[in-house]
């Protein structure tokens, strides 16, 4: 085959097989994949590495020690540890993927290549030989043309999270959908394309909203204007992640005991001035019938409820909070979800 | 003329570890069948068991080209054995000599061999029915006999022989016969040339012969003509196939994106695997 059809079937199938973007790492393919050809002076990487094409050629056919098992074995065992050691690892097992890949596409020529060698046996894909590629026959550029096809694929789907992550996507599975958050959330805003209804009314409630985390298997989203849980205030028919700016997720906790909540909730304020902060568990506050209860938006989910003595929260805004405990003395502990880089 | 490459320490494709094993064999007392592909020692090895045993044994080498008296005969010169028999008149009078029947050879030939006789029959495979039934006859009297074939016939006379199986000649003797051979054909070939050239020959020296004559000839040498191929096409529907694991592990685990997944996989494997199975005409016209 030639070097080019080589090289593009290495690097779609290290992009595809390794979830592989990384222009290291196709780059890598690429050499791997020109690797076999060093048995004969007339490719490119025998005209580079003339001495040691030479002195394999006058030894051996083409197509038989370097095309092998064995060679790739061979360069496993050279690559692996040094990106092992590296912290390349990925990289380096394109190298003897890349020339597994390309020593394999040979078997699918006319001549086939001897994948066990030592045994001379040559491996061909096919016993009729007409069905066989011709080295830069038409056959082989429709190879070329399909392998750029999957590279392109491959590359889409690697940037996407891998081709379990792309099904999940496309297909709207909570399960893989949640794994993208889980894997991403603290790191980066995640947002949730809903396709779906409100409960309340059956309108249509599709949008881009702002996951803020999960409880079991649904979502807590927003869309800046209330909270929702999906499958109790959205009934979601189709729902897919999307990767937004950087962001950094953490949690705290704040113990109030018997005290004002409000110097260090808004210290939390003040620390992190661009972050959207939520709190969710509950406390004991001294004068229940004081607390300023707001509107109630019958389409959102209730993140703040009040039974006797006890205020409950659920992904409840700081901002509210403050102005909601601002007159209590409250007793017990709350979870604090701090997203830096607000939605 | 140019010089022979060499194979071993023999002047010939003859490996010499090989020509003793045989001839172990046959001096043991056992018929020998010599198995090789065309192209390879095979051809040049009853010359060299002649040679080996002549001194030993009555030795026979014929090859049978289609007469079944003329086969006769010529084992009948070999061994010294008459052919023809005193003509005689009404009187009883010798007038002169005419030759064995087909069926007075065979008798003649049984009567005047033993267990010092070795018949060397290249090309066994086209032994005909009569001959092999009288080559049975003739192992029964002790006759030794080696065969040379392909493949075992797996019949009658073959099914008693102790099979000798030639290894193929290495990649270094057919780089040798190559280089031979476009010498003797007056053309120079690089090594980067030999060594594309010499996947298509495999490990025959035939072959190796025949891909040089081609290239001086001019005539487009891509498709291989050795038998020295595994066609690995059910390794790739088998790797395909194993996506199906995925299905598996995606139920285990409750990843429905693997589950449907390997799923989608396997069919299309499946797929593939029947798309591999059309076919077109296997034969050409006139074929």
């Amino acid at each position: 085959m030639m070097a080019i059809t080589h090289a593009a079937i290495a690097v779609a199938g290290c992009s595809l097989i390794l979830g592989a973007a990384d222009p290291l790492v196709l780059g890598v393919a690429i050499v791997g994949s020109q690797l076999p050809d060093i048995d004969t002076t007339t490719s490119t990487i025998g005209q580079i590495f003339y001495p040691v094409a030479a002195w394999i050629e006058r030894r051996y056919p083409h197509r038989t020690v370097t095309h092998s098992f064995l060679a790739t074995g061979a360069i496993a065992v050279v690559a692996l540890p040094i990106g092992y050691v590296s912290g390349h690892l990925l990289a380096a097992a394109a190298l003897p993927l890349g020339h597994l890949l390309a020593t394999f596409s040979d078997c699918f020529t006319k001549q086939g290549v001897q994948l066990f060698f030592p045994y001379p046996a040559w491996c061909i894909s096919v016993s009729n030989p007409q069905r066989r590629l011709k080295t830069g026959g038409a056959g082989e550029l429709w190879v070329l043309g399909m392998a750029i096809a999957l590279l392109v694929a491959g590359i889409h789907i690697a940037t996407g999270g891998g081709i379990t992550q792309q099904v999940s996507q496309s297909l709207g599975l909570k399960d893989g959908i949640i794994q993208t958050y889980n894997d991403k959330a603290s790191t980066y805003q995640v947002y949730a394309n809903i396709t779906g209804v409100w409960a309340s009314d059956r309108s249509s409630a599709d949008g881009k909203y702002f996951i803020l985390g999960t409880e079991g298997t649904e979502f807590i989203v927003t869309d800046g204007k209330g909270i929702y849980k999906t499958n109790q205030q959205i009934i979601v028919s189709k729902l897919s992640s999307v990767l937004g700016e950087k962001a950094t997720t953490t949690s705290k906790t704040l113990t109030f005991d018997d005290e004002n909540p409000v110097p260090a909730l808004r210290k939390l304020q003040v620390s992190y001035p661009n972050a959207a902060i939520y709190l969710s568990g509950a406390i004991a506050v001294d004068a229940p019938e004081d607390l300023e209860l707001g509107s109630v938006n019958p389409s959102a989910l209730q993140t703040f409820s009040v039974a006797g003595g006890n205020v409950t929260m659920n992904y409840h805004p700081l901002g509210v909070v403050i102005v909601q405990l601002a007159d209590q003395y409250v007793t017990g502990t709350v979870g604090v979800k701090v997203i830096s880089g607000r939605p | 003329m140019a010089q022979q490459p060499e194979r071993g320490d023999s002047d010939s494709g003859v490996n010499p570890a090989e020509l003793e094993r045989v001839c172990t064999v046959i001096r043991e007392g056992h018929s020998a069948l010599v198995l090789g592909e065309t192209g390879t020692a095979i051809d040049e090895m009853p010359e060299a068991i002649a040679q080996a045993l002549g001194n030993e044994l009555d030795c026979a080498l014929l090859t049978y080209k289609g007469s079944g008296k003329l086969f006769f005969q010529q084992i009948a010169k070999a061994l010294d054995i008459p052919i023809s028999e005193p003509k005689l008149d009404k009187d009883g009078e010798e007038i002169g000599e005419r030759p064995l029947t087909l069926d007075q050879l065979k008798e003649e030939i049984l009567m005047n061999v033993g267990q010092n006789t070795l018949l060397i029959l290249p090309e066994s495979r086209r032994l005909t029915t009569g001959i092999r039934y009288w080559l049975e006859d003739a192992i029964a009297a002790g006759v030794r006999v080696c065969c040379f074939a392909s493949v075992n016939l797996g019949r009658d006379i073959f099914l008693g022989m102790i099979e000798v199986e030639l290894e193929m000649p290495t990649d270094a003797y057919i780089r040798l016969v190559m280089g031979s051979e476009a010498q003797r054909q007056g053309i120079k070939l690089s090594e980067s040339r030999l060594a594309e050239l010499q996947p298509l020959a495999g490990r025959n020296p035939l072959l190796a012969r025949k891909v040089v004559q081609r290239e001086k000839l001019g005539i487009p040498n891509q498709t291989p003509e050795h038998t020295q191929y595994i066609v690995i096409m059910p390794v790739v529907v088998a790797l395909l196939f194993s996506f199906a694991i995925l299905r598996f592990i995606g139920m285990g685990t409750g990843n429905k994106a693997l589950y449907l997944l390997g799923g989608v996989s396997l069919v299309v494997a499946m797929g593939l695997k029947q798309l591999g199975q059309v076919k077109g005409a296997r034969k050409r016209l006139g074929q």
